[in-house]
């Protein structure tokens, strides 16, 4: 029997009925709303989580899965020189690259051997010829265990592109801005050089590196899952601030005149350095700063690192007779002198312990300051020292640019070496009268005849004339002060007498100095080197000369510097490299000759006279 | 009802495809606008290698030419037929105004020898 039927005979069963059978139906349907109600209500919380509470995050994460940021490189400014040519530039070029991965066998998930998608042999092959690299050390790259390597940087343009048109799997090519100097060597120390990230590491380059570099700006694209840039996609850009271009009070023209006339001077006396200093007197702009042996700073690879130093500014010497034009314009300013005082100037003297000699020996002259000047006479400097004493020798040094640094603000500019007057000691004050036991550099030394030549006035050197921005509006430069007076207009036109005298006169030391149709003033100066790896003196000498023109106006100061000549003589090595700068800057600044017969007029008369007899001669002869 | 929102469809698509050519030709503009400062840049870069004082001065003397010994500049003593003219173009008074025999004068008034 079945359990309906015990049922059955117990209590009547009742049937099911339609009722019953809709109130199950609308019970599931119930049910199913509520699952319903219930994943609307979840999706309809999720979407007001995104669309709401959350829509600035997931916006964002949206953004970035989209976004593409590109860093917009600035262009470093370029150095230029007085005249707006280019001394630095920077280029587009090409930097290739590898993916070593592509060029390895992997496994794949299976476990699988999968080949290489490159032959590195083969790549190598193609890109050697065009990186300038050896096939095996290319290969070797190639399979080197990294993401990225470098095969070759800042190469040539062009070149980047034949390596984009080949299309070699696993290489890529960026662009990369390069620093270039067109001038090769030309105010090499003056400019200095970059590393290849385009830092300033020397010179100009390192001074100014703020404000050349510029700012990076960037770039934001949308791009497709893919990789695809979207072209109407967003797109923002800030752009990038180029770097200013560095105006230098350089001239190229002079530039190249001085380095041509040092590298010459030092074939010529065999000499181990020459170094040019041009300062125009009116302004106190270093028209040319130059210094050899030196370098190309295009490719510095070979090149010796000791030449890369601006000699004009680190290395310091003893200035020698070139000195006594500031001692003796000390004691005409004081008063104690004038430049027609007379002295009995013996061959020799002795003061404290040490006997001071005269370059030869001659009897005992009578002599006036002018020629004590033009002979350049140790003795004579020494009595006229005497007379000025330490303490005002020692001041007026140091208000002509001794012992401080110029406002140049060269790395590695050296302050030279005056000790105060107080730490000075029996033979110091005849010592350094004639211009030793004192060092300076050359650019302090064209400094301090720059104020005698500027009648008295002395002002900071200048390199720098300006920045430029890319509104082309001149920046960064102030105005000239007054300047720090340090002797008289008078004192100082005394002092130019005597030193074209130096150059001019009978006896002059200088005389190879002349310019012809300008009349010139300066002093040489010849003294032996320190000895560096002992105390005393050296057997090997430093000769100078320093001087300007026109000795009436002066327009220009020339200071040359010869480390180690043969002969040793400023008047011989040094005065015809000073002699052959002046010519070229006095050309090149269109100066008014002071010293010349010829006129136009003369000319015409000749060229007249020359026609005549070449007339008459056809006359004649027909 | 359908043809409006056809309509929409339609313009907002053309409206979109326009948009992305006026962008593929911004690009284009500006990838010339750089390709062209980048031969700017060479350009600038290779005239000043060219006109290196040191490089003029070889070729010059490879092509024969020696350095002058000496450069003088001479000081033009009187008036010359030029001047005169440029005078009477704007109607200035040379003749009286310039003396016949004028001082030298420094700077503007050199000719080089």
């Amino acid at each position: 029997m079945t359990r309906r039927g015990a049922r059955a005979d117990a209590t009547p069963v009742r049937p099911i009925g339609r009722h019953n059978a809709s109130r199950v139906a609308v019970r599931r349907i119930r049910l199913s709303l509520l699952v319903y109600l219930m994943v609307m209500a979840v999706s309809v919380a999720q979407l007001v989580s995104i669309q709401v509470v959350n829509a600035d995050e997931y916006a964002e994460r949206g953004a970035r899965q989209r976004e593409r940021v590109i860093e917009l490189p600035a262009t470093r400014g370029r150095i230029l020189d007085r005249q707006g040519d280019v001394l630095a530039t920077s280029v587009d070029s090409a930097t290739v690259y590898a993916d070593p991965r592509r060029f390895r066998p992997t496994v794949d998930a299976n476990g699988k051997r999968v080949p290489p998608a490159a032959d590195a042999h083969e790549v190598a092959t193609r890109l050697a010829p065009l990186v300038g690299r050896d096939r095996q050390q290319l290969v070797a790259k190639l399979r080197e265990d990294r993401h990225f390597v470098y095969l070759g940087r800042q190469l040539d343009w062009d070149t980047g592109q034949q390596i984009r048109q080949l299309e070699l799997d696993g290489i890529g090519v960026l662009t990369e801005p390069r620093r270039v100097y067109p001038g090769s060597g030309l105010a090499a120390q003056v400019v200095g050089f970059t590393d290849i990230d385009s830092v300033g590491l020397q010179g100009i380059e390192q001074i100014h590196n703020e404000q050349l570099r510029g700012n990076a700006g960037t770039l934001v694209l949308e791009r497709t899952p893919a990789g695809l840039d979207i072209a109407s996609g967003m797109r923002q850009v800030i752009p990038s601030t180029p770097g200013r271009d560095v105006v230098l009070t350089i001239d190229r023209d002079i530039q190249h005149a001085a380095e041509a006339a040092a590298s010459k001077a030092m074939i010529d006396a065999q000499a181990r350095a020459v170094s040019v200093v041009v300062l125009d007197v009116d302004s106190f702009d270093v028209l040319a700063m130059a210094s050899t042996p030196g370098f190309d700073p295009n490719d510095r690879r070979e090149a010796d690192r000791a030449n890369w130093r601006n000699r004009a500014v680190t290395d310091v010497f003893e200035p020698g007779s070139s000195q006594k034009a500031l001692t003796i314009a000390a004691a005409i300013e004081e008063g104690l002198i004038a430049p027609t005082t007379q002295f009995s100037v013996a061959d020799r003297i002795t003061v404290s312990t040490d006997e001071f000699t005269e370059l030869s020996p001659r009897p005992t002259l009578q002599m006036s300051v002018e020629e004590i000047m033009e002979r350049s006479s140790n003795v004579g400097t020494i009595l006229i020292a005497q007379e000025l004493g330490e303490e005002r020798l020692d001041r007026y040094l140091r208000a002509f640019g001794y012992g401080s640094r110029t406002a140049l603000g060269f790395p590695g500019e050296s302050a030279g070496l005056l000790r105060p007057h107080e730490q000075w000691w029996g033979t110091s004050l005849p010592t350094i009268a004639i211009g030793h036991g004192v060092a300076v550099t050359l650019m302090q030394l064209a400094a301090a005849y720059g104020t005698l030549a500027n009648d008295g006035v002395a002002h900071e050197p200048r390199l720098l004339r300006g920045t430029v921005g890319s509104d082309g509006v001149v920046a960064g430069v102030e105005p000239r002060g007054e300047g720090e007076r340090v002797v008289s207009a008078q004192t100082a036109q005394a002092v130019r007498s005597m030193l074209v005298r130096a150059v001019e006169g009978e006896h002059a030391t200088g005389s190879r100095a002349r310019v012809e149709g300008y009349s010139v003033g300066g002093k040489t100066g010849t003294a032996r080197k320190v000895n560096a790896s002992s105390a005393g003196y050296s057997d090997q000498h430093m000769a100078t000369f320093v001087g300007f023109a026109p000795a009436d106006n002066p327009r220009i100061v020339v200071a040359v510097m010869v480390d180690e000549p043969t002969p040793i003589y400023g008047g011989l090595v040094a005065a015809p490299v000073f002699s052959e700068v002046m010519e070229v800057a006095l050309t090149v600044l269109r100066v008014a000759p002071d010293r010349s017969d010829a006129t136009l007029d003369a000319m015409f008369s000749r060229v007249r006279n020359l026609e005549t007899a070449t007339s008459q001669r056809t006359v004649g002869a027909g | 009802m359908f043809g409006v929102f056809c309509a929409s469809v339609f313009g907002v698509v053309a409206l979109n495809a326009m948009t992305a050519a006026e962008a593929v030709e911004a690009r284009d503009i500006e990838a010339r606008i750089v390709a062209n400062e980048r031969q700017l840049s060479r350009l600038v870069a290779e005239v000043a290698a060219l006109e290196e004082p040191a490089r003029i001065r070889t070729l010059a003397e490879e092509s024969g030419m020696i350095v002058a010994p000496t450069t003088r500049f001479l000081p033009v003593q009187r008036p010359l037929p030029a001047d005169a003219g440029f005078a009477a173009a704007f109607d200035v008074r040379a003749s009286t105004s310039v003396p016949a025999a004028a001082e030298p004068v420094p700077g503007g008034s050199l000719m080089r020898e």
